[in-house]
């Protein structure tokens, strides 16, 4: 017999409840390293583990319409993302005059990177602007909705 | 797709909660079908007539139906 709610909505308050809870001790784990200097690099990749599994228990516990919202506030938002990342690409590739002031301006932002600097950052930045997509989609869809 | 979700609630006394409850989604996806944002998929369909005892067509209809018998 399972320990979990019957309800699919008790259920589901319990993993975001769980996931809240994860999260406050992930922030205060980081606080604490920063204030008092304490090593818990180990501890926050079990926490991470842990809210990862969490946020996959969560989404199975979604009604099918949370989860149609989902699947198309990563859709439109990857698109969102993506085109984010063209639009640089593009900045970067051509040296045209209108490009060069966009050009310096990110390099500022970003600065100078040796090349493997350069990929750790790439490949942060990409996922960073999808899921900036993802929530910038579901936000709209969650206020039109109410 | 129309449906009479919030007239048959209404006629119960259900809030929107009861009736998530009852059908154990959450109540903003009650309110997005009974605002016709959003068609439930067969086994939902289902449900919501096992909950309001009502054939599945007695709650929803297609927009050229309602249409014609309006």
């Amino acid at each position: 017999m399972s320990v979990l709610p019957v309800s699919q909505n008790k259920r589901r308050a319990l993993v975001r409840s769980l996931m809240i809870v994860f999260g406050l001790v992930l922030v205060a784990c980081a606080l604490a390293a920063r204030t008092w200097d304490v090593e818990v690099r180990g501890p926050m990749a079990a926490l991470l583990i842990v809210f990862c599994v969490l946020a996959v228990l969560e989404f199975a516990t979604f009604d099918e319409i949370a989860k149609r919202a989902h699947y198309i506030a990563w859709y439109w938002g990857s698109v969102l993302g993506f085109i984010c990342i063209a639009l640089m690409q593009v900045v970067f590739a051509f040296e045209a005059p209108p490009f060069v002031a966009a050009q310096r301006t990110l390099m500022d932002w970003f600065g100078h990177a040796d090349a493997s600097g350069s990929f750790a950052a790439g490949m942060l930045f990409g996922p960073l602007l999808m899921a900036a997509g993802f929530f910038i989609v579901r936000g709209i869809d969650w206020m039109r909705s109410r | 797709m129309r449906n009479r979700l919030k007239v048959l609630r209404a006629e119960r006394n259900w809030s929107q909660a009861d009736l998530a409850d009852k059908l154990d989604v959450s109540r903003q996806s009650v309110n997005a079908i009974e605002t016709g944002k959003y068609d439930p998929s067969l086994p939902l369909a289902f449900k919501i007539a096992a909950v309001f005892s009502l054939p599945i067509e007695q709650i929803f209809s297609a927009d050229e139906v309602a249409q014609a018998a309006e």
